[in-house]
């Protein structure tokens, strides 16, 4: 037995499934029709891929149509990249949530350029600087889009 | 007809709706290459410019900028992962590996190559089906477009691995891709489904935000992984030579081309299919077109023809488009529906009209997808060495522009913070899905035409009842999808079999 990513993966996919079956059951018929064909393939399907994952089948064949992960790094330096790299995706996000997007834009640029890719002062100031005018020229002044301003300068009311 | 036709060249000769076409076709080549700025939605933020011009110019401005949107939406999809286009996500699959490989140059050329070849397919099937079309869309109803989505997904399925056991993971995703398209208030009783009491989730899952998290996180992280450029180590420079080598896979392929704009064409004429369709059903059919195991294995990993089938098939499936909308004011996509709607803020009315008293202003419309695809596809060509290079600039200095298109991209579907938190959680879905293993295309089809799907069952179950399963179209799409499903077996046999008759 071999319980691996890609079983918890058909695990969750399957208990999905199930919830989508229960909750469908309080629904109208023309509500719940769709979703119940289409769950209950689903279950029985992960559970299929379960069990073969748990006896520890392999995928046939040299596997599918995808994009796959570099595999030619060291695995502890893959993730502690991967880790540090989803860590600047969710800072970025943080910092719309709490600068709003403009401010937001300009400093993590700025400290991505700075501290991730160890760029130089000159390049790091050039590059935030263009990419803050194009920003704020197209999105802003061309497209008028609204973007969201941040919790901070609600709060301290300067929008 | 002969006259309509050649009549409606000049009329997008003249001088200014030339000019129109060209800033219309200006506007298209950097909303395709922007992820997030759809085709469709900026078609709705130009359709106030046309107020004062007459048909003849506010056309080809439209449609101008529509045609092309795709051919430069496959640049951004090779040269970074993200989809210029939601139509161009098929893309990827190959053009972004060849990138990683240094081919970058080549698959720009093929890409766009094939879809001018694409584009000028679907022109030409514009001009020349309306008086054939017209009998095969009326005959379709709900339950055989039902089918006709099943084929679709049952297509991409097959490209998930060999064996069983990709085959099952192919399908496990598509439903997957069903599931999420349900979150929101259905269209039926109008009943909240997994909306958590979020007012922001009651319209549903966006396409933009799922696509760009799916797509562009994992890419992203990957190329932090590696630490090195897209295009590995390969010296600046010699990217763009591979640009004559990708232009002449096109025509090395050129009846593969041919074939996915064919195929294009069919699935753009078909209402509310469209791209995203059509690009899977002509990749999959890329792979089959396959002669060995070896190259049946090196799709998804850099092929050619992994560029050409849906670089075509996003093309031509514009001008087949065009097509119901106009015969028959049924658009066929959400970009034809807002085209329609700026048909009648110009005074025309789809129909037998476009037909008769319009007809050169019908043919107008053809030429304008030829003119705009050959001058876009031109511009390109001439700037493609630079385009290319920037698969070269350090990964470390790209990932935070790529970051910032991708996040952009996403909040402009909705100018919601909710569309960000959709790129997070697909972006984590999507990591999972390739360590896992788990291939994404299904997901993306079985995600844009779940509502469909839905839509069409409910119609032909309360419709037909159960006998809609006994219709002669529906037994022979269904038999089609099963066929497609088995497909990749045989054809696996036959060719280890093949090798091994030629090793013996």
């Amino acid at each position: 037995m071999k319980v691996n990513g890609r079983v918890l993966m058909s695990l969750c996919v399957a208990v999905v499934g199930v919830i989508v079956v229960i909750m469908a059951l309080r629904w109208p018929f023309k509500t719940a029709l769709f979703p119940v064909i289409i769950a209950i393939p689903i279950v029985l399907m992960a559970v299929a891929e379960l069990v073969m994952g748990l006896r520890g089948m392999k995928k046939s064949g040299k596997g599918g149509v995808d994009f796959k992960l570099s595999e030619d790094v060291d695995p502890k330096v893959a993730m502690r990249r991967t880790l540090v790299t989803f860590a600047w995706i969710v800072g970025f996000f943080l910092l719309i949530v709490l600068l709003g997007f403009p401010i937001a834009v300009l400093l993590f640029l700025f400290l991505n350029l700075k501290w991730q890719a160890k760029e130089g002062w000159r390049l790091t100031l050039i590059l935030t600087a263009a990419t803050s005018v194009f920003f704020y020229g197209l999105f802003i002044r061309l497209l008028d889009i609204h973007f969201y301003e941040g919790v901070i300068l609600r709060a301290l009311g300067l929008v | 007809m002969f006259d309509a036709f050649t009549e409606g060249l000049f009329m997008v000769l003249q001088w200014k709706p030339f000019i129109y076409l060209l800033i219309g076709s200006f506007i298209g080549f950097w909303v395709g290459i922007l992820p997030g700025l759809g085709g469709g939605a900026t078609l709705a933020l130009m359709i106030p410019f046309i107020y004062k011009m007459t048909p003849q110019e506010a056309l080809p401005f439209l449609l101008g900028m529509h045609s092309v949107v795709q051919t430069t939406g496959d640049i951004t999809s090779i040269l970074f992962g993200i989809p210029g286009e939601s139509t161009t996500v098929a893309t990827i699959v190959d053009g972004y590996p060849m990138a990683k490989k240094g081919e970058a140059g080549r698959a720009l050329g093929a890409a766009l190559m094939s879809s001018l070849v694409g584009a000028l397919f679907g022109a030409g099937f514009l001009a020349i089906s309306i008086p054939i079309v017209r009998p095969l869309v009326l005959a379709f109803g709900s339950p055989e477009m039902l089918m006709v989505i099943l084929l679709g997904l049952t297509c991409i399925s097959t490209l998930s691995g060999h064996g069983k056991r990709g085959l099952l993971l192919g399908l496990l995703s598509g439903g997957l891709g069903f599931l999420c398209s349900l979150v929101g208030q259905d269209r039926q009783a109008g009943i909240l489904r997994f909306t958590f009491g979020q007012l922001y989730l009651w319209n549903g899952l966006q396409i933009i935000p799922v696509v760009v998290g799916l797509f562009a996180i994992p890419e992203v992280v990957d190329l932090a992984v590696r630490g090195t450029a897209i295009a590995g180590n390969v010296s600046y420079g010699k990217l763009g030579k591979g640009v004559r080598e990708g232009i002449r896979d096109t025509f090395r392929h050129f009846w593969l081309t041919v074939r996915c704009s064919a195929i294009g064409s069919f699935i753009g004429i078909l209402p509310g299919l469209g791209g995203g369709v059509a690009q899977w059903v002509s990749y999959a059919h890329a792979t089959q077109s396959a002669k060995t195991v070896e190259e049946q294995d090196a799709f998804g990993k850099g092929d050619v023809r992994g560029v050409l089938g849906p670089g075509a098939a996003n093309n031509s499936k514009e001008g087949a488009g065009l097509i119901p909308t106009v015969a028959f004011g049924i658009p066929a996509s959400s970009g034809m529906a807002i085209l329609m709607g700026a048909f009648f803020l110009m005074g025309l009315v789809p129909g037998p009209e476009m037909l008769t008293k319009h007809l050169s202003l019908t043919f107008s419309m053809v030429w304008t997808i030829v003119i705009s695809n050959i001058i876009i596809v031109a511009v390109s060509l001439l700037f493609i060495n630079k385009i290319a290079n920037m698969t070269t600039i350090r990964g470390a200095i790209l990932i935070p522009f790529i970051l910032l298109l991708a996040f952009i991209g996403s909040y402009t579907a909705n100018n919601h913070l909710g569309d960000l938190v959709v790129t997070l959680i697909f972006g984590g879905l999507g990591y999972f899905m390739v360590r896992f293993g788990w291939p994404r295309p299904p997901f993306i089809l079985g995600f844009i035409l779940g509502k469909l799907a839905e839509t069409y069952l409910y119609t032909s179950t309360t419709r037909y009842g159960a006998a809609w399963l006994l219709r002669p179209k529906v037994m022979i799409i269904f038999c089609i999808a099963v066929a497609v499903a088995l497909y990749p077996f045989f054809q696996r046999r036959r060719l280890s079999r093949k090798e091994a008759s030629h090793e013996g």
